[in-house]
């Protein structure tokens, strides 16, 4: 009994632990979006700096798909 | 159109002893030969010296009149610390399967779906968090050479952003220091910008070929002093 409940305690934390991590990497990933958009205005290296916010862009989608995938996996 | 090879027509020969060239003529020259006389003239995703890059490249605040002469990053060679840190944290996961499957180190408790998205969400943050700012960081770190101005854009750690220019005129002194085996290897260093301001210094840290910049930098002095 005291197995299962651990187990299942154990699992709960894994998956609120996961969850946290990813939200803060989604925050994180936001603030780079961001400031990759504000340098552009500053330099912009036509083909480059597009690129950059693209993928800064991708990179929060699949921050926000995992954490989803998460949500449901774990 | 004239024909050149025809030679009815001729003006009387100049002695090069008479030609004088008027400063401003001179600094039209010397701009000239920054544009045409550079071996590095193209600008890439990991470019760090362009000499006269394309017009493709704008930055905020640029004059009516003013062109870029000098593109400078760091080295690409200075993110060589990152990369290797970032190769190392890529390799742990399979260590870890690796001392799994001898028995050494037990992650039974894992599920298979579980392992999957931890690794992914693992090396997703090496890769798109690590990697990419360390390289929006370096993509970012920019100083220009105008033919009016002396631009620094520093950008470190996400948030902090500062830009700074001078002009010219303002400059009294460049200098340039090479200090290291991997800096005289790769042809690196850095350059100080002293101003008239005595707080103003500008360091362009880490770029490639540090003598053609203060070559560029001091003709483009000389000529306005000349001027």
């Amino acid at each position: 009994m005291l197995e299962q409940i651990t187990a299942l305690l154990g699992d709960y934390l894994l998956k609120i632990g996961f969850l946290i991590l990813d939200g803060f990497l989604v925050v994180f990933l936001f603030v780079v979006y961001k400031q990759a958009l504000a340098m552009r205005r500053v330099i912009n290296d036509n083909g480059t700096s597009g690129l950059i916010n693209i993928v800064a862009l991708a990179n929060i989608v699949i921050a926000i798909s995992i954490f989803v995938a998460a949500l449901v996996i774990l | 159109m004239p024909d050149i090879f025809i030679g009815e027509d001729r003006k009387p020969e100049v002695k090069p002893e008479e030609i004088k060239i008027k400063p401003s003529d001179k600094a039209a020259d010397e701009t000239q030969h920054v544009k045409t006389h550079s071996k590095h003239r193209h600008s890439h995703i990991f470019s760090a010296y362009c000499a006269n890059p394309p017009r493709e490249v704008v930055f905020a605040n640029s004059g009516d009149n003013e062109e870029l002469l000098l593109f400078l990053r760091r080295h690409f060679i200075t993110n060589l610390p990152w990369i290797l840190k970032a190769l190392a944290l890529a390799i742990i996961p399979i260590i870890l399967e690796i001392f799994n499957s001898f028995g050494l180190f037990s992650i039974q408790f894992l599920t298979t779906p579980d392992k999957t998205i931890i690794y992914f969400f693992y090396y997703f943050f090496i890769f798109g968090g690590y990697i990419f700012v360390n390289y929006v960081t370096w993509f970012y770190n920019i100083s220009l050479v105008t033919n009016d101005r002396i631009i620094d854009i520093d950008f470190s750690d996400v948030v902090f952003e500062n830009v700074s220019a001078t002009k010219l005129s303002q400059i009294e002194d460049v200098t340039y220091s090479q200090i290291g085996v991997s800096r005289s290897l790769f042809d690196y260093g850095d350059v100080l910008v002293e101003t008239a301001a005595s707080t103003n210094e500008f360091e362009f840290a880490s770029v490639p070929h540090p003598e053609e910049v203060i070559k560029v930098i001091d003709s483009l002095i000389g000529n306005r002093r000349h001027a």
